[in-house]
């Protein structure tokens, strides 16, 4: 395009309106240019996105295209492997399920068990030692195998005649046609003088074999014990497996168990008297499993595994034993389980255990569980009241899940709780505002009302069913089911859906599994106590290194005189040594209060809390006054694995600190057994000295309310200045009409204390405090007459008397001397006077004071 | 001349054997794979079968069983494994699987709907170059007419 101006065709001399209006044209033609133009840029601007859209999309059609066929052809594959590995896979489980069930007696052969049941499976307690194998190569793996508390019945049946007597007097004052008091009163004192004989268990069970509505079949017992205490739901056989990175790697099954197997002594009648060894101590031989391992194997109780030398050397992570009772059907292991729930019922408690219940003792709280009292008050609503198992209550639903009767939970502690269903209750009222990204993952596989449904019925943060409590041992009920084989029996696509969700995300978290922290891997106890929200004491013993080599074995003692079985030394409120356990709270050591200074007592309480379980009573009969020496001690423990024990002398050196029962100067550990009399007559104290602590006068009084008199016999020291203070106020009163002016008030240096307190003054002896007898002035009518000295022998007058600081306490002490009359065993009698020292009455003040003003009153 | 030719069909020849042969030693080696997995398989059945028959033995050795029920037990524990695996692998095969015919289910359409634009655009942009020409030849004339009266 040309410029105007250069155009030559432009005519010079041009009429202004036609200039005018061919630059209009000119005008308009450039902004149809300029529009034709943006069309064109637009146009292809579609066109260059169509075409690069198209390019992108042909390219990720190819990419996807080629990629199809050999995705397919791996899903082939792999579908193809899955379906081969579970034809396989189904072979050799059903084969190793028909062997196992063949060894363990529950094949068609032997018993069968229904998969639609449920295994109820009780704790067992197991032992295991490495030891080098029998026949002397190779390493064996000896497992041993003790019922837990819950399998033991030690129940009696049989009614003894006082017994029945006191159970038929129970039934007359229930029964309309007794008199005198309300029926409800009668009953409840008649529950109480039959708790008070044979404590409530038994007075349970006497009343409910007596019960005349009702009565149960018992034979008649006319002794204490007439049976050995038994197990009768142990499995058939015990299969042992153990595990090594999560997989099993060796497994072993046991001999088959008798039913039933006794669990302790039988009574003197029935045991078998013939056993006598000095290698093992004498008992019966249906208990004999209990200490030697070999007859423990053949009862089923013990297994002996072979090892290989990996298996040997690396041991394994986890060692599983368990079996089933596959020789009983339902109906029957149903009944065994009512009768041993009825046993523990009737012996030594079941209850319900409701949230939040203290297992042990602390200074804040008292365990919830108090052995048996004579208090039958509390027992009565519960054992005669009426049923405690209505619908809905945890008892009812605990045995449901334990496939037995109701029934025998309607006397249960707690049995009425309603725990569960709160928890429902709380379920269903948590579900509307509950949100995680958990419960979104799971929302999108089993759809909300499936998963509602899930969480309000089978959910529960305390655990789906009660816990329960034996005796003093709690239980809880756990749920399992083994994920890998579930089925869904009524069809529910989102259930089956559900369990594969939780069987993928189980690989997820499995491998969390080695990361968590566990005392196999991690040494400090407070990194692991961290993890727990409640955690805030432990207590860690330490072996010192080589401790283990000093208690080896020793070949060079080979026998013994005395063989014995040592009994754990118990007492109330002992700790208990399993960490569950229910502790007594009738007697609660955590609660104790001490001074720093009452040393006797610190010292009972840590003995009490740490040392308790240290102590085993072993029965040696040695004769009186005899002076005895242990040359060795060996322990044979239930592998028959036999320790040397060493005198601790040996252990902590010759010097050590820690002595108990040893004589003074003596290097050959003797032990000497005085002789000590039974009874002796007592008289009244011929002297009784009361200690007490003033801590208004800082000082500490020795009261000798009795001492002995010239003639031997007690002299009341209190009667006596009580009888001089009356005769000594007859002397002061003033003769009337004197008409001498009396004052009104009086000064007085201080106050006078009866003649009998004794001052026991703080003196300081080195770093110690000691009391130190002191004197205090005997004030006369006109003058001090004398020093107010001690009369008995106790406090030792003539004698400086110190005693140390702690040996009077806070509650104080009582000291008496009396005579004392006993016959020693050749007839011969004598008498003497001893001493005795008591806690005393606590803090005392005797009114002691200086510079004081009296104001005295007229008439 | 035909020496030279005959060398050359010679080699030539041989070439092709060894082609061939070398073309048969996968499917040699597949049939001896094939043939030592049908054995193992048939190992492992006879196996098998004799487990089942000392399982149904009445009565029993307990020792042999016991025996049996620990390699069973082994076995059907690296089997547990390898089928937890093989599952996997094809629960995420069938993941891809899936995702891909899905994005080809995508891709396909998208495709289509730009292919049936493409032509429209296309004619849009020469109508709109033939009104630019059209514009661009009227100003030429215009200029080159100049301002007439």
């Amino acid at each position: 395009m040309k410029r105007i101006e250069d155009s030559p065709e432009i005519p010079v001399d041009i009429d202004t309106g036609v200039l005018e209006a061919w630059a209009d044209a000119l005008e308009q033609l450039r902004a149809d240019y300029d529009s034709a133009f943006d069309r064109v840029h637009d146009a292809q601007r579609r066109v260059n996105e169509l075409s690069r859209s198209r390019d992108q999309l042909q390219t990720e059609l190819h990419t996807v295209l080629s990629q199809i066929p050999g995705t397919q052809a791996v899903v082939e594959s792999t579908r193809s492997q899955v379906a081969a590995l579970s034809t396989q896979l189904e072979d050799y489980q059903a084969a190793r399920d028909a062997a196992t069930a063949r060894l363990l007696g529950t094949d068609r052969l032997d018993g069968t068990v229904e998969t639609k049941h449920p295994l109820l499976l009780l704790p067992v307690r197991l032992e295991t030692r490495f030891l080098s194998a029998r026949n002397g190569s190779g390493t064996e793996l000896r497992v041993r195998v003790y019922p837990d508390d819950v399998h033991i019945d030690t129940h009696e049946p049989g009614l003894t005649e006082e017994e029945e007597r006191w159970g038929n007097h129970f039934w007359e004052q229930a029964g309309d046609g007794a008199s005198g008091g309300d029926p409800t009163g009668r009953k409840q004192q008649a529950w109480q003088q039959l708790v008070d004989r044979f404590g409530s268990p038994r007075a349970a069970w006497i009343t409910h074999v007596l019960d005349p509505a009702k009565p149960v079949t018992t034979a008649r017992r006319d002794e204490t014990w007439t049976r050995a205490s038994h197990t009768q739901v142990l499995p058939n056989r015990w299969v042992a497996v153990g595990y090594r990175e999560e997989k099993p790697v060796v497994t072993a099954w046991g001999q088959p168990i008798p039913d039933p197997l006794a669990t302790g002594p039988s009574p003197p009648r029935q045991a078998d008297p013939t056993i006598e060894s000095n290698e093992l101590p004498a008992i019966d031989e249906q208990m004999r499993w209990m200490i030697d391992f070999d007859t423990a194997e053949a009862k089923g109780m013990a297994l002996r595994i072979p090892l290989t030398e990996d298996q040997a050397r690396w041991g394994f992570e986890r060692l599983v034993v368990m079996g089933i009772k596959a020789s009983l059907d339902a109906e029957a292991t149903a009944g065994r389980l009512t009768d041993l729930l009825d046993a523990h019922h009737y012996t030594n408690g079941l209850a319900v255990v409701a949230q939040n219940v203290p297992t042990n003792n602390t200074a804040e709280a008292s365990s919830g569980y108090t052995s048996s009292s004579g208090d039958g008050s509390g027992s009565y609503a519960i054992e005669q009241g009426d049923s405690l198992v209505p619908a809905g209550s945890d008892g009812e639903i605990a045995a449901q899940a334990l496939g037995v009767t109701p029934v025998a939970f309607s006397h249960a502690r707690d049995a009425d709780g309603t725990e569960q269903r709160h928890a429902r209750a709380m379920n269903t009222a948590l579900w509307g505002i509950s949100d995680s990204p958990l419960m979104r993952q799971l929302l999108a596989v089993g759809g909300p009302n499936f998963l509602r449904g899930h969480f309000v019925d089978f959910v529960r943060a305390r655990g789906p069913l009660p816990a329960l409590r034996v005796d003093s041992q709690p239980y809880g009920l756990l749920p399992v089911a083994a994920l890998d084989r579930w089925v869904t029996l009524d069809g529910i696509h989102e259930e089956t859906a559900l369990a594969d969700w939780w069987r993928a995300h189980r690989q997820i978290w499995r491998q969390y599994v080695a990361r968590a922290l566990s005392l196999a891997h991690d040494g400090d106890p407070l990194t692991l106590l961290g993890q727990e929200a409640n955690a805030c004491h432990y207590m860690l013993q330490e072996l010192e290194d080589g401790a283990a080599d000093q208690n080896a074995p020793s070949e060079e003692v080979s026998s013994v005189t005395v063989a014995f079985l040592p009994a754990p030394v118990s007492f109330r409120g002992m700790p208990s040594p399993r960490f569950w356990e229910f502790e007594d709270a009738k007697v609660n050591f955590a609660k104790v209060e001490a001074n720093p200074q009452d040393l006797a007592r610190l010292l009972l309480v840590k003995f009490a809390l740490e040392y308790a379980n240290d102590w085993f009573l072993v029965p040696i009969e040695i004769n009186v006054g005899s002076l005895c020496q242990i040359r060795s001690l060996i322990v044979t423990n239930t592998f028959g694995e036999r320790t040397l024990i060493f005198h601790t002398t040996q252990v902590d050196g010759a010097k050590s600190p820690w002595r108990a029962f040893a004589l003074s100067q003596d290097s050959q550990h003797l032990f000497f057994l005085p002789p000590v009399l039974g009874p002796s007559l007592q008289s009244a104290p011929v002297e009784d000295v009361l200690f007490l602590r003033d801590e208004m006068a800082n000082v500490a009084w020795a009261v000798e309310r009795v001492v002995e008199s010239p003639s031997g016999r007690p002299l009341d020291r209190f009667e006596a200045f009580q009888e001089a203070r009356r005769r000594k106020e007859r002397e002061e009163v003033p003769p009337n009409g004197s008409g001498k002016s009396v004052a009104t008030v009086a000064y007085r240096l201080g106050t006078s204390v009866p003649d009998y307190w004794i001052p026991l003054l703080p003196v300081q002896q080195g770093t110690s405090i000691r009391l130190k007898r002191g004197v205090l002035p005997n004030i006369g009518i006109e003058a001090v007459e004398g020093m107010l000295e001690p009369q008995g022998r106790v406090l030792e007058p003539g004698h400086e008397l110190l005693l140390h600081d702690e040996e009077v306490p806070r509650e104080g002490a009582r000291v008496t001397r009396s005579y004392q009359y006993a016959r020693w065993v050749d007839g011969s009698t004598h008498l003497w006077i001893g001493r005795r020292k008591q806690p005393g009455r606590g803090e005392g003040s005797s009114g002691l004071q200086f510079d004081i003003l009296t104001a005295f009153v007229e008439g | 001349m035909a020496v030279s030719q005959a060398t050359n069909e010679a080699q030539a020849a041989d070439r092709q054997v060894a082609e061939a042969i070398a073309a048969l030693n996968p499917i040699n080696q597949a049939i001896a794979a094939a043939h030592e997995q049908q054995a193992s398989a048939q190992t492992m059945l006879t196996l098998l079968d004799q487990w089942n028959e000392e399982i149904a033995r009445d009565p029993h050795d307990r020792k042999i069983l016991e025996q049996v029920a620990a390699t069973l037990s082994d076995r059907a524990t690296v089997l547990e494994d390898a089928h937890a695996e093989a599952r996997v692998q094809n629960e995420i095969a069938e993941e891809t699987l899936s995702s891909l015919t899905a994005r080809c289910d995508q891709l396909t359409p998208a495709l289509n709907n730009v292919n049936a634009q493409l032509p429209a655009a296309s004619e849009e942009l020469r109508a709109a170059n033939v009104a630019l020409a059209g514009v661009t030849r009227s100003i030429q004339t215009l200029l080159k007419s100049g301002p007439r009266a």
